[in-house]
Order: structure tokens, then C-alpha cells, then sequence
């Protein structure tokens, strides 16, 4: 709608409206928001720059040494190991917590042996529905009912028996 | 029951079948280990894998001796944890006698020793009680009569004489102590 002015009219009337539009009035800019949109000259130049991460403070010595060497494998390693014992049968080292390796490498021979002598398709295969006992040479079996492996060879003895004869009986 | 010292919480074991392998890779690894314990009885490998596999394997056996070959849910649960079928044969007919009267726990646990550099790993020992196998340790000899054994003995011996003797004087000293007082106190 448009209003037009009352100038035609033969009686002029004091106050008269202003000129008005049918759209809503958008805000214009105003003189403040220019002035923050300008940049400074310096502003312009240093956007431009890829800032790099440089070291804030200097490294020592040790730190250095530290971080070229390694410290975890030098401590893992190089420490003196305080829970070495001697095995009570053979006399090997071994750490307090483990078992004997030097003896348990006997168990093992003994062991892969008798394994053999059970035959691969007892043993992967074919399961034994009873205990399993083994047979060395000049020996007989206590149970007949249990599942029987001859081993073609004495029993071994896993220490000599002048460890176990005192001194004064010889 | 577990009649041993477990861990509270479970191990994820990650990477147990590979990279990746997640869950469903964890039981897998379990149930291959308890089938291989079962049947070869003693088994090789890193620390925390047969920990973790060990009471799978004894919470097994237990079922089967608790419940027997009759009962169908333990029957369904030996069915899935024995990937080979020969050893539900085993469980029920050989190590069910076994360990019925038991009061230990089924299975036994060794550290190995440890080799350098080595692969970083802990490597242990899994076996089921009573096996068939030779000793892991065999049994100790006797060593009172080893001469360190026999030094020692003799001197806690007299060490003990000593003290005995010490307790006697200072018992005697006390006791005239003792008198004295009460006289000097009746005294005046």
C-alpha cells in the first residue's frame, strides 16, 4: 500500500505522515562494522605463514643419551639378576621361579620316547579308553585291564648311584 | 569349583588367532589348547594363554565328574569345548576315574625357564595331575645329611642350649631381686 503525500489537498494539515513502504527494512551496514573488517597490514602478511613446532625447552645430556640408547632393554639386560639358584639335582643355574632347564630337557628326551613308542595314531587319533601305562624292558605290569605301551629299553635312572652311596660305605 | 589361584578378570588376548582376531578368535584359541591338554596331557606355551585356557579345562572336568555322561547339558558342553570327538571317550572313561575322590585341582602349572634374548614371551608348562609322562620335577633327594645342613643343625642346637642357659641365670636374678625389695620395704 502507498500513501501518497496530502501536498494536493487544499487543506494542509500540520503533521503528516512520512513516506512508507510495503517491504520490512532490512538492516543496513553501519560505519562500526567497516572499520573491523579492515586488517591491519601486518595481519595480512602473517596469515599467510605456517607456524612450525619448534622445542620450547633444551634437552639434556642424559635425557638425550636416554632417548637414543634405550633405558627399558638396558635395565631388562644389563641388571644383575638376583634370583639365580643352583638346581638341587644337577647344580645348573636357574631362575628361582622356573624350572630346571637342564633337567627338564631329560624329561623331554624321556618323554618324545615314550611318545613314539605309543604310536602316532593312538596318540592323535585314537584315544585309549583306559590309563595309559608304560612298560620299560624286565618289567610286568601291575594291571592287565590298562592300556599298555612297551617301550624297548631299561628305565632309565635319572641319577647315578654314586651321588646317592655315602662316602664310608665304599 | 577351581581349586587354584585364578585371575578376577578374563584376558582379551587380542591378537590370540592373529591381528584382529578378537572374541571369537579368544574362544577359538581356548577351545583348540583344552583339546590339545586333554589329549596330549602336557602342553607348551606362553604364560598367559595357558593360564587363561587352564580353567576352561578344569571347570570341564569338573562338570564331567560332578554331573557324569548321563547328564545332557555337561554332555553338550564337553561336545563343544573337545573339537576332536575321540576325547569325549577320554573324558568320560579315564580322567573321570581319575579325579573322582580329588582334592587337588586337575591340572598343574610350571614356569619354564626363561631363554635369552627369546621372543619376549613367558613360555609355561600345562599338564593334567597324575599323567602318564615323567616327572617335571623329579623327586628331591634327601639332603640332611649334606654337610652345610648338618653345620647349621648343630649350631641351632647351640644356640638353643645357650638360651636356655641365659633364661636360667637371668631367672635366678630376678628372683633375689625380687627378695630384696620386699625386706628393704618391710625394714622400716
Amino acid at each position: 500500500m502507498i500513501v501518497l503525500p496530502l501536498a494536493a489537498t487544499k487543506e494542509r494539515e500540520p503533521y503528516h505522515p512520512a513516506l512508507a513502504y510495503n517491504v520490512i527494512p532490512v538492516a543496513t551496514p553501519t560505519h562500526d562494522q567497516d572499520c573491523d573488517d579492515k586488517q591491519s597490514l601486518l595481519d595480512t602478511i602473517m596469515s599467510n605463514i605456517l607456524w612450525a613446532a619448534v622445542p620450547k625447552h633444551r634437552r639434556s645430556p642424559t635425557k638425550r643419551l636416554i632417548r637414543r640408547n634405550g633405558y627399558t632393554y638396558v635395565r631388562d639386560f644389563m641388571t644383575p639378576k638376583k634370583n639365580i639358584v643352583a638346581c638341587l639335582e644337577c647344580g645348573h643355574y636357574h631362575e628361582r621361579h622356573t624350572i630346571c632347564g637342564n633337567c627338564y630337557e631329560k624329561v623331554k628326551e624321556e618323554t618324545e620316547t615314550m611318545r613314539e613308542a605309543m604310536g602316532e595314531d593312538t596318540r592323535l587319533y585314537n584315544q585309549p579308553k583306559s590309563e595309559v601305562v608304560f612298560v620299560y624292558e624286565n618289567e610286568k605290569p601291575e594291571d592287565e585291564n590298562k592300556f599298555i605301551v612297551e617301550v624297548d629299553k631299561p628305565r632309565p635312572e635319572w641319577f647315578s648311584h654314586s651321588l646317592l652311596t655315602k662316602a664310608k660305605t665304599r | 569349583m577351581l581349586r587354584f589361584r585364578y585371575r578376577f578378570r578374563q584376558r582379551n588376548l587380542p591378537s590370540a588367532e592373529g591381528t584382529g582376531s578378537g572374541p571369537a578368535g579368544r574362544i577359538s584359541k581356548m577351545r583348540k589348547l583344552v583339546t590339545a591338554l586333554i589329549r596330549h596331557e602336557r602342553i607348551e606355551g606362553k604364560h598367559p594363554y595357558l593360564d587363561e585356557a587352564r580353567g576352561y579345562a578344569e571347570r570341564l572336568i569338573d562338570e564331567a565328574v560332578r554331573n557324569g555322561d548321563q547328564h545332557k547339558p555337561t554332555m553338550e558342553i564337553a561336545n563343544y569345548w573337545l573339537l576332536e570327538k575321540d576325547l569325549l571317550h577320554k573324558l568320560f572313561k579315564v580322567l573321570v576315574p581319575r579325579y573322582e575322590n580329588a582334592s587337588t585341582s586337575y591340572t598343574k602349572m610350571w614356569n619354564l625357564p626363561t631363554v635369552y634374548p627369546g621372543g619376549g614371551y613367558h613360555m609355561a608348562l600345562l599338564e593334567l595331575r597324575n599323567n602318564p609322562w615323567p616327572d617335571v620335577i623329579p623327586q628331591q633327594r634327601e639332603v640332611k645329611n649334606n654337610l652345610i645342613n648338618v653345620l647349621i643343625k648343630a649350631a641351632k642346637e647351640d644356640h638353643e642350649k645357650n638360651q636356655q642357659l641365659t633364661e636360667h641365670k637371668q631367672s635366678e636374678f630376678t628372683d633375689q631381686s625380687t627378695d630384696t625389695g620386699t625386706t628393704t620395704s618391710q625394714s622400716p
